[in-house]
């Protein structure tokens, strides 16, 4: 029996790799109880993981255009199952190139509900990996993971006021904190024992009405307005909330801030409400602590 | 003297085995189970348009390809589409026609939609790979990246320039203008072929088509709404891109 096993090893050895295996002789079998798993390599439970996205564009945009940079903290609770923290910046949020079309050629512009752009914020989402497995390119193997996560966090919000024109550069008032709901789903590629690249998308959910610009309602900007065409905004008889030095002075430009009460009047008059999507695609690069 | 020959070889192998595993750390690895060069497939798909604007397309495709080898391959495909505009697209063609026809109006881009599309290309496919679907159910895939071109036939329908006003106040069109064309359309295809076994695949596909586009300026309402439709082509219109998730099945032979 002993020579037996021998001679199926050194038969093993020797033989030349079949490039289509047949079905496996011992799936089934009776006599097999435990099959031999190969371990991972690179374990993941208990380790913290810290991933930068540098520059995520978004897809799909419709009446707003944000490119914006991420960081995740990953905290690996078990093979399975981990939680990040994700706050990231918005450093290009502007209108989208069909906005600007539709108001340069028919004369129409997206609702201010669904005008509203993320300026900043922070998420948390339990993450799962419910798929694991590795492939052969260019030679070499690579493991990766499948990633599912979810959750909610806050973000800070701003609406466009005036458009761009020759006077200058497009004004933007503050229409405050929203919660912002995420979900999204990737791949993490590991690289050795230490670092991982992630390729993930992922949506940025916000939603809700324009009620306030700068902190005004539409009750502090009735009066802002009225003092502007009197002779000056005073700030007189708004409430505590209303920044009123965001309407005063001008901007490098020239272009009176003042200008931009009645933009904002008008914004916050309009009603209705909406549910945004910040659909991006994050290319992200991390190490494994 | 048989016997002794097989003690010999036992022995060998009691040598060799153990310092094997020391040369090469690294664990076996299993060869394709299924390998694809040098096999012709038939495959079809269905896809629906993503990120729509303005206009919104689902597709049927069958596609034939041959693996010259496990990473490179060729696939000719015909396609069907059923497209039309976008509910946000209409609201805007309503919204315009409720004002006076007063001046002229351009066109909006990417208006273009496709009606039917044949594509050859290239498929470059340097990954394989497997995972498991839950605890026992490995899958073997393959990704691919697939770039080509081909022809697209295509529909426009215009959202500002309208023939026949039937309703100010309710901004409805009976005639809208619209025109087709065939343009050359240029295709890339992030893809993959899930194996169910040796002579199928199921295929997963995110794929843009490029077209340019073309629409007209300067358009004077009143004019076009009397029947007589002026302005100029966009000097430089741009380019269209729609994107597709694609799924099917492939059979291989």
């Amino acid at each position: 029996m002993t020579v037996l096993g021998a001679l199926v090893v050194v038969t093993a050895l020797g033989a030349s790799a079949e490039p289509t295996p047949p079905v496996d002789p011992l799936a089934g079998s009776p006599n097999v109880q435990f099959r031999v798993l190969e371990p991972k390599p690179f374990p993941d439970a208990l380790r913290h993981e810290l991933t930068l996205q540098p520059f995520v564009p978004q897809v799909g945009s419709t009446f707003t255009t944000h490119w914006l940079t991420s960081f995740t903290y990953t905290f690996h609770a078990t093979e399975w199952l981990g939680l990040r923290l994700q706050p990231f910046w918005v450093w290009h949020a502007q209108r989208s190139r069909f906005s600007s079309e539709l108001l340069s050629r028919v004369r129409q512009d997206a609702a201010a509900a669904s005008s509203v752009m993320l300026q900043w914020g922070a998420v948390a989402a339990p993450e799962w990996s419910p798929i694991r497995g590795k492939f052969t390119a260019f030679g070499g193997i690579v493991r990766y993971g499948f990633v599912l996560f979810a959750g909610a966090g806050v973000g800070g919000t701003e609406i466009e006021l005036k458009t761009a024109d020759a006077v200058g550069p497009s004004t933007y008032g503050s229409t405050g904190l929203r919660m912002v709901a995420t979900g999204g789903a990737g791949f993490r590629v590991q690289l050795g024992d230490r670092w991982t690249v992630r390729l993930e998308v992922q949506d940025l959910i916000h939603w809700g009405s324009v009620s306030k610009i700068n902190g005004c309602n539409s009750s502090d900007l009735q009066t802002l307005d009225e003092q502007r065409l009197a002779g000056g905004i005073t700030g007189a008889g708004v409430s505590g909330q209303c920044n009123v030095g965001a309407f005063q002075g001008s901007t490098g430009g020239g272009y009176d801030r003042s200008n931009d009460v009645s933009l904002a009047r008008a914004k916050v008059n309009e009603g209705g409400s909406d549910t945004l999507h910040v659909v991006g695609v994050y290319l992200g690069f991390g190490v494994e602590l | 003297m048989s016997f002794i020959r097989v003690l010999a070889l036992a022995g060998l192998a009691a040598i060799l085995a153990p310092a094997r595993a020391l040369a090469s750390p690294e664990p076996p690895v299993q060869p394709r189970l299924y390998p694809v060069g040098g096999r012709f497939s038939l495959a079809a798909t269905v896809g629906i348009s993503v990120f729509d604007t303005l206009t919104r397309t689902g597709t049927l495709e069958l596609r034939a390809g041959w693996d010259f080898s496990e990473w490179l391959g060729v696939d000719a495909s015909v396609t069907g589409a059923l497209s039309g505009h976008t509910a946000l697209a209409d609201r805007i063609g309503q919204h315009l026609l409720q004002t006076p026809p007063v001046g002229t109006v351009d066109d909006l881009s990417d208006l273009w939609q496709l009606k039917a599309m044949v594509l050859a290309g290239v498929r470059l496919a340097p990954v394989y790979g497997k995972f498991n679907l839950g605890a026992e159910l490995p899958i073997r895939f393959q990704a691919y990246l697939w770039l080509g071109g081909g022809a697209a036939w295509l529909d426009r329908t215009s959202l500002a320039i309208c023939r026949n006003v039937t309703s100010r106040e309710e901004g409805t069109c009976g005639d809208w203008f619209s025109e087709n064309r065939v343009a050359p359309v240029a295709s890339v295809a992030l893809g993959f072929r899930l194996f169910t076994g040796l002579h199928g695949a199921v295929l997963l596909e995110l794929r843009s088509l490029v077209w340019k586009d073309d629409y007209l300026l300067g358009v004077d309402r009143a004019a076009a709404e009397a029947g007589n439709v002026t302005g100029q082509r966009a000097p430089s219109p741009g380019f269209t891109n729609t994107m597709l998730v694609q799924l099917g099945y492939a059979f291989i032979f």
